[in-house]
């Protein structure tokens, strides 16, 4: 037996000084932006539309104005600007102009001398709409579309693409099974603990600084700057530490805008903070994707064809829709594909909050359908599901069918680890009634490959400081949001200086202090802030190595650096510690400083959107689930959920193992919980946290998180991504378990009671009614006029 | 609102019981609304989704009741518990005296809401608010529970059974202050059920949940208690329910007769908990269960 330990433990990269960094969070001492206080600071709050589609006649603020404590009230007017994360789609104003899109669709604000008074104060601005017919569900928006955004045609489709590879209708025509299904995935929306928060402040000096609990302080620069027209020299972007994210703070809000524009009208700190029923209204949550899918296999398991045909629900405006238009059918060629595809999705608007991006943007719904269907066809051939999967996998080192570069690839481990480590073998099909096992396997990016406005520069970027002292300071613009980014510069640099954790400090998320990095979105936090961070330590280390070299008359190719000191190879009892060497090289070299940045290799298909789907490299994922379907209330609990995952190296084992556990408890969520539902009127039918149901602790299967490193040659010391992956396979794997359980199929998303419940039912009357026909020899009336409660066969 | 916007109210507390009495009276004689507050849970909830009042629209007195001692404290004589109106549930789970001779109710207890709540809220409140959705009110059904109410005009005892009368509208008048809730105690070992389902384990609101009290003297049930929640426009007691079941011996119920007992008692609505349908499906499962225990053959 080798050694247990994981490897990255065996490298001594951490300890528990870890904890010692994350204490901050867990004992309250992090300052989020809602703790920031400033002197003669004024609330905002946002007066939202009360109808799905309207014009928007007049809005008046007179009454507002009168009332005492009400210093400032604005409205679309005053920031005439269209934004939106995706530049070719910007089709959002900060305050509505002429239409309000969605109930909850911002149309003016105010700003007060306090919170309570600027609430009461906004109830008080009188807006005059005229009603417009809305389209709030998909298919009306399919069925109908010169109602609600659309003016009829192709007017109301925000982005559509089709694409082809191969000869679908052939291979599907030379398949010996084809398993047909339609699926429906259900909006759910992130929930952070910590809701939107934004305060603005305009200085003497006329600089604008905004503090935002956003992912992606870049962006919000470069947007607040063109709708505010500001010169972006004069506007500060700082991102204090967010309480969770998700996805769901990845672009401009109405709050950031009207926050700074307040503050520049007042010449006062302005804040704004989204109740709970508001950060629903927001949202940008997950897409309801209606998903019609064929997959074709051979006797043998070969899979031949993929055909999709999907329509998104992507709500009131585009957000990045552009992109998850793409993201419902391009990840799907990987882990395991078959030799031809062919997907065709229409995202369409509708009068609702708008979609965005969450957790695995895009691609965890096509997840749902593909790997469902795979568990029907090993059904129909007899395959055991995680051979089925085993027979189609790409391999390492090569390119998909779509064009993506595939680097490492760790999936044949993850799913030995699942099979073993859930008795997959032994237990499979033999597990009583009530019972069962699914298996799930996914493929995600380490960050997307391109810049979501194109140009050259990095992608992401750190400046190191080197104090004589013996402390490191990281300034990087990541985005901490709870995901542990600021931990691994910490780790990396503390590796490769030969440091202890406490003496790297790290500075994040400030657009006057750190050097420009994206974001935090598409996974892309370890494989390219951490590749920046490494280029930049190494330079440090370089000069520590030569200085030490120098010092001990050896040659600096044996110069090693070890935790605490600088030694030389073959005599390690020849050294200087750390602090010393860093003093030797400042005095050697001046005052020790260095950046490093990354910027992607060029990939992608050749051919409109193949650079959506690129990744530097690819994360993998297996999940095996074990489920109990009671009978007779219909209630389905995960039992066990085993989630391997290769995430390239674990830097910190103990963050990947949090971001696992964490993927797959939010995907159990969605596939038995959660519903972001909208209501024929445009209304949230459940905007709190009572009603939206998130799981308790003890909703919580018990999970194990089984790290695989497949050591990427380009990653960060081999890592990749673990953020977004884990989570795909948790609602496919649920679902396949149900059917193991229960012998049916729920194909729409939530798996609640009452769905499992009337699944289960409509299989038991099925069985009577095929067990009368077959009694009555052939002579019995078609199903449809059968009895309503057939007698049971005995 | 908040608790935070509390200060936004008259508020004050009352130096006794009469005093309590008094002040409710004379308001109401003028009429003006008066609010006891116990724990908030609901009160603050429904604030919240008011419409906004103006600043010229009176604002109700609030009374704060929750320290005032003969609403408080739990005791048991002579196989009656009392338990007072403004006790918390937290005070309930733990109560030696309630564990022991009405396991039901903390059971029921240790369910509702997340220790926060329970540690505010009172079954006063939730009598006073009188949601068929209350958990608390559900039990106290089962144990046909007694509400000591008092006025200027005296004390009076309102059977459960004569309590509620539609959607949250009651008979208790509106200058009678809920004291106390009085419960004769099921002789020691008695089956129960506390049987909650909900949207999820902990922390939610029931699509369902039943409460079963009984005596059984060999095949028959002399004593049955039973109260449901979010079944109906007010909490259901399932008088079809119990009929059948004291009316012969446990044998003689079949599941046939008992699910359509308990679909006479209902009358379940689609909302964002769960689906008219699903929940008489549930009502049925759990009475089914409940009676299963007690030995029935269904």
């Amino acid at each position: 037996m080798t050694d247990t330990r994981k490897p990255s433990e065996l490298r001594g990269l951490v300890g528990s000084r870890t904890r010692t960094l994350l204490a901050p969070r867990v004992t309250g001492q992090v300052r989020y932006t809602d703790d920031i206080h400033l002197p003669r600071m004024l609330w905002g709050r946002i007066v939202r539309s009360p109808h799905p589609h309207a014009r928007i006649v007049r809005i008046d603020a007179t009454r507002a104005l009168a009332k005492p404590g009400v210093i400032a009230v604005i409205t679309g007017k005053d920031m005439p600007e269209r934004f939106g994360i995706i530049p070719w789609t910007p089709d959002e104003y900060p305050l509505a102009l002429e239409r309000a899109r969605f109930i909850g669709d911002a149309v003016a604000a105010v700003a007060a001398t306090d919170e309570r008074i600027a609430h009461e104060a906004a109830e008080l601005v009188d807006v005059e709409y005229e009603v417009l017919p809305a389209a709030t569900d998909l298919q009306t928006a399919i069925d109908k579309p010169e109602v609600g955004l659309g003016k009829g045609g192709k007017d109301n489709v925000s982005k559509e693409v089709d694409l082809a590879f191969g000869d679908v209708d052939a291979a599907l025509a030379e398949s010996d099974v084809v398993i047909t299904g339609d699926y429906y995935y259900e909006g759910s929306a992130h929930v952070p603990i910590e809701t939107h928060c934004a305060i603005a402040n305009l200085d003497k000096n006329g600089l604008l600084t905004v503090w935002s609990t956003t992912q992606v302080p870049h962006y919000l620069h470069r947007e607040l700057s063109r709708v505010l027209r500001v010169s972006p020299t004069r506007i500060r972007v700082i991102q204090p530490p967010v309480g969770g994210a998700f996805g769901g703070k990845s672009e401009p809000f109405s709050l950031e805008f009207c926050a700074a524009k307040l503050a520049m009208i007042t010449g006062r700190p302005v804040k704004f903070l989204y109740t709970r029923e508001e950060e629903f209204y927001a949202h940008r949550g997950r897409h309801p994707m209606q998903i019609h899918m064929k997959v074709g296999a051979k006797r043998d398991g070969k899979l031949t064809s993929v055909d999709a045909r999907t329509f998104i629900d992507g709500g009131a405006y585009s957000s990045f829709g552009l992109v998850t238009t793409y993201y419902s059918g391009q990840l799907l060629t990987l882990p395991a594909f078959a030799d031809t595809y062919r997907f065709r999705s229409t995202r369409l608007f509708t009068n609702k909050p708008p979609c965005g991006p969450k957790r695995g943007h895009g691609s965890v719904q096509p997840r749902f359908a593909f790997e469902v269907s795979l568990d029907k066809i090993s059904r129909a051939l007899g395959i055991d599901p995680i051979e089925l999967r085993r027979k189609n996998l790409v391999p390492p080192n090569t390119t998909t069918l779509n064009g993506l570069r595939v680097t490492s690839n760790g999936i044949e481990q993850c799913l030995d680890a699942v099979e073993k480590a859930s008795g997959w073998k032994e237990r499979f099909g033999k597990l009583p009634k009530g019972r069962g096992l699914g298996v799930a396997t996914s493929a995600y990016i380490s960050g997307t490959n391109y810049a979501i406005y194109p140009n050259a520069m990095p992608q992401s970027a750190v400046q190191l400081k080197v104090d004589r002292s013996g402390v490191v300071t990281v300034f990087s613009g990541q985005s901490e949001i709870g995901q542990g980014c600021d931990l691994m510069l910490a780790v990396l640099v503390a590796d490769e200086l030969g440091l202890d954790l406490g003496s790297v400090r790290v500075v994040s998320g400030d657009t006057d202090l750190t050097p420009v990095d994206l974001g935090a979105y598409s996974s892309r936090g370890t494989f390219m802030n951490g590749n920046a961070c490494l280029m930049a330590a190494r330079e440090i280390k370089s000069k520590l190595v030569a200085a030490v070299a120098e010092k001990l008359d050896v040659d600096p190719r044996s110069v090693l650096v070890t935790r605490g000191a600088l030694v030389v190879v073959h005599d390690p009892s020849r050294g200087v510690p750390v602090t010393e060497a860093i003093q030797l090289a400042e005095a050697k070299f001046g005052t020790l400083g260095a950046v490093g940045h990354y910027n992607t290799p060029k990939l992608g298909g050749d051919y409109r959107g193949g650079t959506i789907g690129a990744s530097p490299a690819y994360s993998f994922t297996a999940h095996v689930a074990e489920v109990s379907v009671d009978a007779r209330s219909g209630i389905v609990r995960v039992e066990k959920i085993w989630v391997a995952h290769d995430c390239g190296k674990a830097l910190c084992p103990v963050i990947v193992e949090g971001q696992m556990e964490g993927s797959a408890y939010m995907g159990a969520a969605e596939a038995l919980l959660e519903e972001h539902v909208i209501g024929p009127d445009g209304l949230h039918k459940g905007p709190n946290l009572l009603d939206y149901r998130i799981p308790t602790s003890l909703d919580v299967p018990d999970l194990h998180a089984l790290i695989v490193e497949s050591e990427d040659q380009e990653g960060p010391l081999g890592a990749k991504e673990s953020g977004e992956g884990p989570l795909h396979p948790s609602i496919p794997a649920i679902a396949n378990a149900i059917f193991d359980a229960a012998s049916v199929r729920i194909d729409r998303l939530p798996f609640s009671p009452a769905r499992v419940l009337a699944a289960l039912r409509k299989k038991q009357a099925d069985e009577q009614a095929a067990a009368v026909e077959s009694s009555l020899g052939g002579f019995a009336p078609r199903r449809g006029a059968a009895p309503p409660n057939p007698p049971a066969a005995e | 609102m908040s608790l935070a916007d509390l200060p936004l109210h008259d508020m004050q507390r009352a130096a006794s019981l009469d005093a309590l009495c008094g002040i409710v009276a004379e308001r109401h004689a003028r009429g003006e609304a008066t609010v006891l507050l116990a724990g908030g849970t609901d009160w603050v909830v429904e604030q919240e989704l008011k419409p906004p009042r103006g600043d010229a629209d009176p604002r109700p007195l609030v009374v704060d009741v929750s320290c005032m001692a003969e609403l408080r404290g739990i005791t048991a004589t002579r196989g009656l518990l009392r338990i007072g109106a403004a006790a918390t549930y937290l005070e309930i789970r733990r109560h030696p005296t309630v564990i022991e001779r009405a396991p039901m109710l903390a059971a029921m207890a240790r369910e509702l809401g997340a220790i926060q709540i329970q540690a505010r809220g009172t079954l006063g409140g939730n009598l006073a608010t009188a949601s068929p959705a209350a958990d608390g009110v559900a039990a106290l059904a089962a144990y046909d529970a007694s509400i000591v109410v008092k006025s200027v005009r005296g004390e009076r005892r309102i059977p459960f059974s004569a309590l509620q009368t539609g959607y949250k509208q009651s008979t208790r008048a509106p200058d009678e202050v809920i004291v106390a809730v009085e419960i004769a105690l099921p002789p020691e070992g008695s089956p129960w059920l506390w049987r909650k389902v909900g949207t999820r384990r902990a922390q939610a609101i029931s699509k369902v949940a039943l409460a079963g009290i009984a005596v059984r003297s060999e095949d028959r049930v002399v004593r049955l208690g039973l109260g449901m929640a979010s079944v109906a426009p007010i909490t259901a007691t399932l008088l079809q329910t119990r009929a059948l079941v004291l009316s012969r011996p446990l044998s003689a119920i079949t599941a046939d007769a008992l699910d359509a007992a308990v679909l006479s008692d209902i009358a379940p609505i689609d909302d964002v908990r769960s689906t008219r349908e699903y929940r008489k499906h549930a009502a049925k499962a759990v009475v089914r269960g409940f009676l299963r225990d007690l030995g029935a053959p269904v």
